[in-house]
Formats: C-alpha cells, structure tokens, sequence
C-alpha cells in the first residue's frame, strides 16, 4: 500500500538517510580530502618530503592546481620531469643504480608525492601515468649491472625519450591519419566535447588534406577547457560552433561524426574522459553517429570501473557556482551560502566513464578497433612489449 | 608499347601506368584485371577473394622475381592496382590482405631457400581455391540448422553461399518456403528463385518495395555478404540493410552466410566510408539522366551497387567456423592484425 511506504520512509531518522550510497561515498571522500589538506588552504611545497625532485614538487603543484590537465599532457610532463631526476640522480655509496633507484627509497618516493598531490582519487594514478611508471621500473630493471652509473643513466634517459616518441608523438600521428578518414572531403560536422589534444591533432591532420569542415566544441560551465579548441581552430582557419552542454540536441541536429578524446580506456571497452563526455556520445549514439574515440595505447587499462566516484577526481565546488550569483539569480535558493549549510554539499567531478554501448570505434596506434576487442588488444600489445 | 622497354625492376614503373590494371615487371607486363575477370568469368562459383588469390598466385608463377623482397614489391603493387581498377575492391582486398598475410608467415620459414618457397607457393594458390569451396560448404552445413520445418526464409539478391544452404536444407527434408526479393536492376532475387525451385523449393518473388509488407510472413531472414569488416558490420548488395531494418521492425533474427576468407580489415562507421565507388544520390533538376562522373576510377552501375548493414541490425554470422556473433566477427578481424 503506497500510504505505508509513505510512513516508513517518514521513519526513517534523517541522520542515517543521509549518509547513504553515493552521498555517503563522497562524504569520505570530501573527509580525506580534508585530512590531505591538513587544515591548509591549499597543497604545496610543504607537503613534500625532504628528498622530491624540484621538478617533480613543481609537477605536483601544477597538477594539483589544475595547471597541467588532461591525461597526455600530465603524462609527458611527467616523463619529463622523470628524465631530470634520473639525470640528478646519485647512486648512495653502498648501494646500487639497479636496487636503489626504483624502490620506495627513491623513484616511488617521487610518484607518491604526485599521487598524494592529485585531487581526490584514492591511491592511484590515471593508466597513462600508471603504464608509463610500469614500464620505466621495467626499464631500469633490464639495465646491464655491469654499466657505469653515468652511462646507466644515459641509457635510460634515451629510453625516456624513445618512449614519449613512440607512445605519444608517433602514436598521436598514426591515430590522427586514421581518425581523419571519418572527416569527409566536403561537408563534415564534427562534434567533439571539451578540449582533448588527439582530437586537435586530427582535426588539425584533416585541415592539412585540405578538407571543408566544421566542428562544433561542446563544453561545460566548470573547465571552460573547450576554448582553448576552439582557440586553436579559429587561427587554423576552421569553422567552429561554440556551445555548452544544454545546447547539444540543438547543434546534434546537423553533425556527421562525434570524435572523443579519453583519459583512460578501461577494460571492459568503456572510457573515462572529462565529465560530459557520456552525455555528448549517449545523444550522438541517440541520433545513430559514429561515436569515436581517440586514445593512446598507453591510456588503456586493464581495469574495469564499477561507479564513477572511485578513480575519479575531485575539481572545485565553487567553480559550479556562478561568482556573480547575486545579480544574475536574485533568488539563489538553496546554494547561497552551501558552505555553511549543514545538509548541502556541492561535487565537481572531472571526470565520467562512457558504456562500451556508446562508443562505435576506438582509435589506437594499432589502428580501429571496437570496445569489445579492448581486452584482446590490451593483452596481445603487453605481450609483445 | 615504350613500356615494355622500361627499367627492369619489378614494380618500380607501376606509377605512370598508361592502362589500368596491367602489372609491369621484370617479365615485362601482366594484365592481372584481364586475368581476374577471366577466372570469374570462367567459373560462375568462384568468389572474387578467391579470384584475387588465384590471380596473384598466378603473377607469382610468371615471376622471375629472385629474392621474396622482390617478389613481395610486385605482389604489393599488383594487389594495388588491381584494387585501383574496380570499382568496388572490398572482396578482392580481402582474398589480397589472405594471400600476402600468407607469404609474410612463410617468410620466417627459410628466405634463402627462395625456389622451393616459390614452389611451396604455387601448390598453395591452389590449394585456396579448393579450401574456400570447401568452406562454401561448410558454411551451407552449419546454417542448415537454422531452417527449420515449417519456416519461412527470407532472402534477397543472390548467393552461392545461401543457394548451397538451402538446396542442402531441402535434401536433408525439411519443409520449408522462400521469401525473394527481385532485387533491383540487377534481378538477381529473380535468379535465386528459378534455381531453388528447380529443387523443388516453393518460393514467392516479390517487388523489393513489398519488403516490409511481406516481412511478417517471414521466419528468418538470410543473406550473404561480400565483405565482413572489423567493426562486425557487413557489405552486401543494395537493399540489404532495409531488409535488416525491416526485420528488426518485426523481430525476426538476421543472419549473415560468409566465408571467413571475406572477413576483411576494414572499418567503415556508414554507409559512405566505403573504398566503393558509386554514385547512387544524384541531386539534378532535368529528368535526362546524371551524367557520368568524371572521375578517373570507374564507378559501380545499377547492377553492382551495394551498401552495408550495421552491427546492431545483425543477430549473428553463419561461417565455417561456426555461428559467430556480429561483435566476435569483428574481434577476429581486429585479432588478425597481429598475426
């Protein structure tokens, strides 16, 4: 009887019912959160322990301020500064490159501190990051004992090197010449959501052919990352339709292909990328587009996510809330203040995970291939690495 | 012709071919279209990636090529422009990728016994040719299960593959009728119905516009394909991804009768990513009719005109493999690229 499910819900204690499922989650997150901070205003240099890298602290701040974003640019940054601290580093007297170098001692040391400085997402790093760390520790591994310090370094910064080539300058190109091919001659609508440097890329690739176009960039309220996108587009002599989200059914009208850029392809043939970016294919597979996304081999992981919260991040809450609030809602309502409210939080999450279901094709360096063969293609390129 | 007279390094002069579809080579030259168009033509059961094997297999005897470098250079080259000289390459791409993904595995064996490889080759070409008939059969033999008595098949256009299915159906007793449509210009839906009644098969020719309206009579719906692509989506003649559509309409399942040597690494998300060309969406304001395109590729006419059917309109693919479904279909393909 529906009046009884009226009245048990009235029972239930307000304290209890709030504290549950998702709000629950985030309430701990929001704690941690708290704790890392350790009643500071803000993450810094204080937070580092004596022997972090200069240039891994500095790295740690940026990202931490949202400075460097996006999973390719935060990557190679990352490689970057790796290369100094390998080429700074010096074996203590009695121990050895091979042993001390990669250990907790040393080079983890180093990635925890950029793990702690990202905002909010548990114990790890995004797969970009996590697969390049991987295979450097591999790397120093595989280095002849019997090399000098010096020329042991030397190797590894050439591997460095090699590296962010083949993963991402050769990828990226390899990515760009097959994804252009969705772009015709004449006519194409290309919609793409915020700002992923691939999709630049393969834009920039299709204008270099020669081919008429128009991309419209959707993009949210909080990053505003789109318009750098459409920056870049603009002075490549390329036209662009600027809107925010509530526009898509609107602009999705006339578009002829959605091309994606991804923070991490997961196992399972889903995608995590900037928070929208489900929306923007769930109504481009709504009006049967090709829904493409672009994404290194290096972003792909070998994991599944299960909600959206775990590996997620954290960006600012007040971002969400326009500055001038007052004049544009004369009755803000119930987020004026939130803060202070006892039973008003605001989330600004970064990121969202795309279902397989949406997604048409995804673009690697090993050319298209479908959600499904994600785990199959996963495992053949770990094998032959 | 000057060309004969031109450097002898094979595959090095096919850039300025005056005639489309002649290899130049150290042999001097190969009409490998002319070849190609003959073994389709002298055998109406072959299909055309077999055709494709067969006519490179075919080059690769004429060869004097002396190192598998060489021969792979002129084998590369004709594979491109016999490709360059049809208008819709998507089969014979497929039997080229089999038969060069063949040699690169021999490769490895031993590259300098050069003369047996080349021997080894020759066996092997036509070893293709029976394999893929073979196939053919199989695919007939596992698909016949599908019918079943009392069942109603849909088809459309004309296939070996399906028209094996069927006779084999009908010989092994079942009862069962059929579905054709004509099939536009071409009439090749009125062909499938002369030869299934032949056996005896009561069949029911219908105009392609009644597809829909007969569609509920139906039980199943089959149809080959000319290409299976890496996203799990199908080539096949014009009208078969309206037929699919009307099926999923009234939820009859769509199966799709390949060979796996018509799987083929390709990725087109619609219907205009396709190496084919034809110009079927003529914007003109005189009823004379559009001139032919002055492109330099000859284009596909009434007869030959095709379009794909996407995945989510597909329950499954029959193969010789077994029954696949649209997803692991397009999994092998992806999967191949890194044999």
């Amino acid at each position: 009887m529906p009046a009884k499910v009226v009245e048990k819900i009235v029972e239930v204690p307000a304290e209890s019912k709030k504290d549950q499922g998702i709000i629950a989650l985030l309430k701990e997150l929001e704690s941690e959160q708290f704790e890392k901070r350790k009643n500071k205003d803000s993450f810094g240099v204080e937070d580092a322990q004596n022997d972090v890298h200069p240039s891994i602290v500095t790295l740690g701040i940026q990202m931490n301020k949202g400075i460097i974003r996006g999973a390719t640019a935060r990557t190679m940054a990352m490689l970057a500064c790796l290369r100094r601290v390998i080429d700074d580093y010096e074996t203590p007297r009695d121990q050895t490159l091979i042993r001390h170098l990669p250990t907790s001692r040393y080079l983890s040391h180093q990635i925890s501190f950029l793990t702690s400085a990202r905002p909010m997402t548990g114990a790890m790093l995004p797969p970009a990051m996590g697969n390049s760390i991987r295979w450097l520790k591999t790397e120093i591994s595989r280095i002849n004992p019997d090399l000098s310090d010096d020329l042991a370094k030397r190797h590894l910064i050439d591997r460095i090197d090699a590296f962010i080539h083949e993963k991402f300058t050769a990828a990226d190109a390899v990515i760009a010449d097959i994804a252009q091919d969705y772009i015709d001659v004449e006519g194409s609508v290309v919609v793409t959501y915020s700002k992923s440097s691939i999709v630049q890329q393969v834009l920039l690739r299709a204008k270099e052919l020669r081919k008429t176009f128009r991309v419209i960039v959707v993009d949210n309220r909080v990053t505003l990352e789109g318009r750098n996108l459409v920056h870049t587009l603009v002075e490549e002599d390329i036209e662009v339709e600027y809107v925010h989200t509530y526009a898509l059914d609107h602009v999705l009208q006339d578009a002829t292909v959605c091309l994606l850029g991804a923070q991490s392809v997961l196992a399972d043939g889903s995608v995590c990328a900037r928070a929208g970016t489900a929306l923007t294919a769930a109504m481009a597979k709504r009006m049967n587009l090709p829904v493409i996304v672009c994404a290194e081999m290096v972003k792909f992981s070998d994991r599944v996510n299960i909600d959206q919260i775990v590996m997620n991040e954290l960006g600012d809450p007040d971002a969400l809330i326009p500055e001038n609030w007052d004049t544009r809602f004369p009755e803000p309502g119930h987020l004026k203040g939130w803060q202070e409210q006892p039973n008003t939080m605001a989330v600004s999450l970064m990121y969202d995970v795309t279902p397989a279901e949406l997604i048409s094709s995804i673009i690697c360096e090993h050319g298209s291939t479908c959600p499904t063969d994600v785990p199959g293609v996963t495992a053949i390129a770990a094998k032959r690495e | 012709m000057a060309d004969a007279s031109r450097p002898t390094t094979s595959g090095s002069t096919a850039s300025s071919n005056p005639r489309p579809g002649i290899v130049y080579s150290a042999t001097g030259e190969f009409d490998i279209r002319e070849y190609y168009f003959n073994l389709l033509k002298n055998d109406p059961t072959k299909s055309m990636p077999i055709a494709a094997i067969e006519s490179l297999s075919a080059l690769c005897d004429g060869s004097k090529a002396e190192t598998i470098h060489e021969l792979m250079k002129t084998i590369e080259q004709a594979a491109k422009t016999l490709k360059e000289s049809v208008p819709n390459p998507v089969s014979l791409t497929a039997g080229a990728n089999l038969f060069k993904k063949f040699l690169l595995q021999r490769l490895h064996n031993d590259p300098r016994d050069f003369e047996t490889f080349k021997k080894t080759l020759q066996e092997n070409g036509h070893l293709f040719a029976q394999r893929a008939r073979a196939a053919r059969n199989k695919v007939a033999a596992a698909g016949v299960k599908a019918i079943r008595d009392g069942s109603v098949v849909f088809l459309h256009g004309h296939s070996r593959c399906i028209t094996a299915l069927c006779l084999k159906a009908a010989t092994n007793g079942r009862r069962f009728k059929v579905i054709v449509t004509q099939t536009g210009e071409s009439q090749l839906g009125a062909r499938t119905a002369t030869e299934l009644r032949k056996a005896g098969i009561e069949v029911a020719l219908i105009p392609d516009t009644a597809m829909a309206y007969a569609m509920p009579k139906a039980t199943i719906v089959l149809m080959g394909a000319e290409g299976v692509f890496a996203n799990g989506f199908c080539l096949n003649i014009l009208g078969s991804m309206q037929l699919a559509m009307a099926a999923q309409y009234y939820k009859k399942p769509v199966y799709i009768c390949a060979e796996t040597h018509k799987f083929v690494d390709m990725f087109p998300l619609d219907q205009f990513r396709l190496p084919v060309t034809q110009n079927i969406v003529n914007f003109t304001d005189s009823d004379e009719p559009a001139p032919e395109s002055s492109s330099d590729k000859p284009a596909l006419g009434p007869y030959g005109y095709v379009d794909i059917i996407p995945k989510d309109l597909i329950t499954g693919y029959i193969t010789e493999i077994g029954l696949l479904s649209p997803q692991e279909a397009g999994h092998k393909i992806v999967m191949m690229r890194f044999e």
